[in-house]
């Protein structure tokens, strides 16, 4: 690479003083640490690759700039780059194969500009493949909003019977492929919980089950011909169980009463773990 | 489905049951019948939960039936229990006394 090299400490302290702000409220903007921000400063220490981004768009400027201008790119990577050369060609492919997610804009410019740089003789092949696996590795530290499940539907008339509870978990499991395990392992047990219900109380021949997965919310609905009572009771051994469980465990849940049955539902608020 | 599968081991000290497999409506009339057949036999037993894949209220009401049946030789004992210690918190059952939740390990 060539071209000035700026270390990070003195770009940092440069748009500190730019700002007029002290080490304390600088390392505020940036959510980090004062004794964080004072050592990156110093050039005692590294940010994270998982801060990178927020700190690139403190400067002014794009990720793949600041990584290249401040070399923070250690030289250990930069020899695991070259070690790898056969498959750079597959890194970029697979590192395609991911790049439809939405908030790929960001990634989408960076990577065009890294194809630039090396078109242009700026960086060599050799810093175009690391800078894509640095750019590989702050999508996966930074994780875009809505996760990493694909929403979907799915809705399906199954008969009452003992089995319909493990049906309606393993639709559950096919749908909701991705989403936090926390919010799956409720979801697993409360739909377990709303069918088993149904069977045991409803005395409907068919249960439906629908579950819908958004970015930012799962939803199941059992709905049934059943006209019982829905109320939860405290648990004991002899039941009493099913929608204390949904009432604790569920973000929302209702029921939904029509002259010809019912439709008791859930919903779990999906978030990315930080 | 597949049946659960149930093992007991005399060969150490506490006797340990292991159970497998997903235990919902469609099992827990199997797993009732079976543990308390091993309880009669072996009341000291220590019931091992590591190879369950899935556990609802409906093993719940067994396990806590089981343990109520025992008439004062103790509480009933788990191992590997996270998920049954997660239900029994979720019902607010968590200070339990018929149920014991060994550590991980025990």
């Amino acid at each position: 690479m060539t071209g000035e090299v700026i270390a990070l400490g003195a770009r940092l302290r440069n748009r500190r003083e730019e700002l007029g702000l002290s080490q304390a409220q600088a390392a505020r903007e940036l959510d980090v640490a004062r004794t964080a921000y004072r050592l990156w400063e110093l050039e005692a220490a590294q940010p994270a690759p998982d801060r990178w981004r927020t700190i690139a768009k403190w400067l002014g400027m794009s990720v793949t700039a600041m990584l290249l201008a401040g070399e923070l790119l250690s030289q250990q990577e930069a020899d695991d780059a070259e070690a790898s050369g056969p498959r750079v060609g597959m890194t970029s492919a697979s590192w395609d194969a991911t790049s439809d997610d939405s908030p790929g804009d960001f990634f989408s410019q960076e990577r065009a500009m890294i194809g630039d740089q090396a078109r242009l003789g700026a960086i060599s092949g050799v810093q175009a493949a690391n800078l894509r696996g640095a750019l590989a590795r702050i999508q996966e530290l930074t994780a875009p909003e809505h996760g990493a499940w694909h929403p979907g539907e799915f809705t399906k008339r199954m008969p009452s019977s003992p089995l319909a509870p493990q049906i309606a978990r393993g639709a559950l499991a096919a749908t909701a492929v991705g989403i936090p395990v926390d919010a799956y392992e409720k979801a697993a047990l409360l739909t377990s919980e709303l069918v088993t219900n149904s069977v045991v109380h409803a005395r409907s021949p068919w249960i439906d089950v629908s579950i819908v997965l958004d970015p930012e919310r799962l939803r199941i609905d059992v709905s049934d011909a059943g006209t019982d009572a829905i109320r939860p009771r405290t648990p004991g051994d002899d039941g009493g169980w099913g929608l204390t469980l949904v009432a604790e465990l569920a973000t929302r849940w209702g029921v939904e009463r029509r002259r010809d049955g019912k439709t008791v539902w859930v919903e779990f608020d999906l978030s990315t773990p930080v | 489905m597949d049946a659960l599968k149930l093992s007991l081991r005399h060969d150490v000290s506490p006797p340990i049951l292991s159970i497998e497999g997903d235990i919902d409506m469609a099992t827990a009339d199997a797993l009732r019948a079976a543990l308390e057949d091993a309880l009669a036999d072996t009341p000291d037993l220590v019931v091992d939960l590591q190879g369950v894949t899935f556990l609802d209220a409906s093993g719940i009401r067994v396990f806590l039936g089981a343990a109520a049946r025992r008439n004062g030789t103790g509480p009933l004992r788990f191992v590997h229990a996270r998920r049954l210690e997660w239900l029994l918190e979720a019902a607010g059952l968590h200070g339990i006394t018929t149920i014991e939740i060994l550590d991980e390990g025990a």
